[in-house]
């Protein structure tokens, strides 16, 4: 995954505890992120790569780097398809 | 003229609502009740339209048939046009809850489907599904001391805090006739029926209202269980807590049309932050009632 990504404008968010809800205004649906999905969630706060995000976390958690890229990678390209991040332009 | 509060409201009424609280006439009036003619609405592509319903942001009407048109506008306004030969009590009735619910709406509040008491002057909220037994369990704490705040519908607003307060509606409750215990059993008085031909009964409680906000602390979610006789008790948290209030909106099927979206969301991501909430699941029949409030009351005294 080649580029930087970014959150959508049109999604609001809230913290429950640990936990991440979000509701995208064009859709009406809520989306949920657990704790480590809502650290990513934060970081994309501004235009960020896969790589950079990759680099935050292993500094923060104790994980393979290839298990982390790998699961990074699927966790944006869920967030892609449901249009609450975009490629920052 | 009759000068009411209800909802957190202080309104002017040309119909006669035994079930509010009566108020001081004063300067200042946030809503109107009139008998007269409907005026026309006027509709976008999204608001939602049937031959009996209409609801926009700023307009709702609802056609009941054998009873009345009613027109709720801007939050500030209420028209009935009766039909000839209407039931009053139905014609309040469809009033206090759809009318009201729409009013709630179009002022930008988002009124929750609950009872509540009040405890050590915080509020412990009963959710469930209409037959779940909010009333039941309601009426057994009453038994038991503790004080009815609302029997169906709790106000919610935002203090300058950040915090989530709630006023009640008004002071009535509703009983089905076939309930496990007379309401005289309570002290509420005698019943009188909401509806003709429906065994539903309202009992008045006008000298134990409370017209100020209170904090919701505590919640339960009341649901069958129907394999178990146990009554079980189970911590709802974070997400899934969230979940479970997001359905508890009062006539949430009107949101989409009215342009609460965000409000919705924010109210109650504050609320699943601020409750204490549990999930209580029992088999519906009159013998796990006693185990079900126990457990309840339990829950109440050790979590505050």
């Amino acid at each position: 995954m080649q580029g930087q990504y970014v959150q959508c404008k049109t999604i609001f968010e809230s913290k429950i505890g640990d936990e991440v809800v979000m509701l995208d205004t064009e859709s009406g649906f809520y989306f949920g992120l657990n704790s480590v999905a809502s650290d990513i969630w934060s970081l994309l706060q501004q235009p960020i790569s896969l790589d950079e995000i990759v680099q935050e976390l292993l500094e923060q958690y104790a994980v393979d780097p290839q298990v982390c890229t790998d699961d990074t990678r699927v966790l944006l390209e869920q967030m892609l398809d449901k249009k609450i991040i975009t490629l920052a332009t | 003229m009759y000068n009411y509060w209800a909802y957190g409201l202080l309104l002017q009424s040309e119909v006669f609502f035994p079930e509010l609280m009566p108020a001081a006439c004063v300067d200042q009036t946030d809503l109107y009740v009139r008998l007269g003619p409907i005026p026309i609405i006027e509709t976008q592509e999204n608001d939602f339209v049937t031959e009996h319903l209409i609801i926009t942001p700023t307009a709702y009407k609802l056609v009941v048939q054998g009873t009345a048109t009613y027109y709720a506008e801007g939050g500030k306004t209420i028209l009935i046009d009766s039909f000839p030969g209407h039931d009053p009590d139905t014609l309040r009735l469809f009033c206090l809850s759809n009318v009201f619910a729409a009013i709630l709406h179009q002022r930008k509040t988002i009124p929750l489907h609950c009872a509540a008491i009040v405890y050590r002057e915080q509020l412990v909220l009963f959710f469930g599904a209409s037959g779940a037994g909010k009333s039941t369990l309601l009426a057994a704490l009453m038994k038991r001391g503790y004080a009815p705040f609302s029997d169906d519908v709790c106000v919610p607003l935002m203090d300058s805090a950040g915090t989530v307060q709630c006023y009640s509606s008004y002071p009535m409750i509703k009983y089905w006739k076939n309930e496990f215990e007379l309401p005289n059993a309570n002290g509420l008085g005698q019943g009188h029926q909401l509806r003709p031909g429906i065994e539903k009964f309202g009992y008045y409680f006008h000298d134990r209202f409370s017209t100020d906000p209170q904090k919701p602390f505590l919640a339960f979610f009341l649901e069958k269980a129907m394999l178990s006789k146990a009554v079980k008790i189970e911590p709802s948290t974070g997400m899934e807590l969230f979940v479970r209030l997001d359905a508890q909106a009062y006539r949430s099927s009107h949101l989409p049309f009215s342009g609460l979206q965000v409000e919705h969301f924010q109210l109650f991501t504050t609320l699943s932050n601020q409750l204490k909430a549990f999930v209580v699941s029992r088999q519906e029949d009159t013998s796990t009632v006693q185990l079900l409030t126990d457990l309840v009351e339990d829950k109440i005294k050790t979590s505050f």
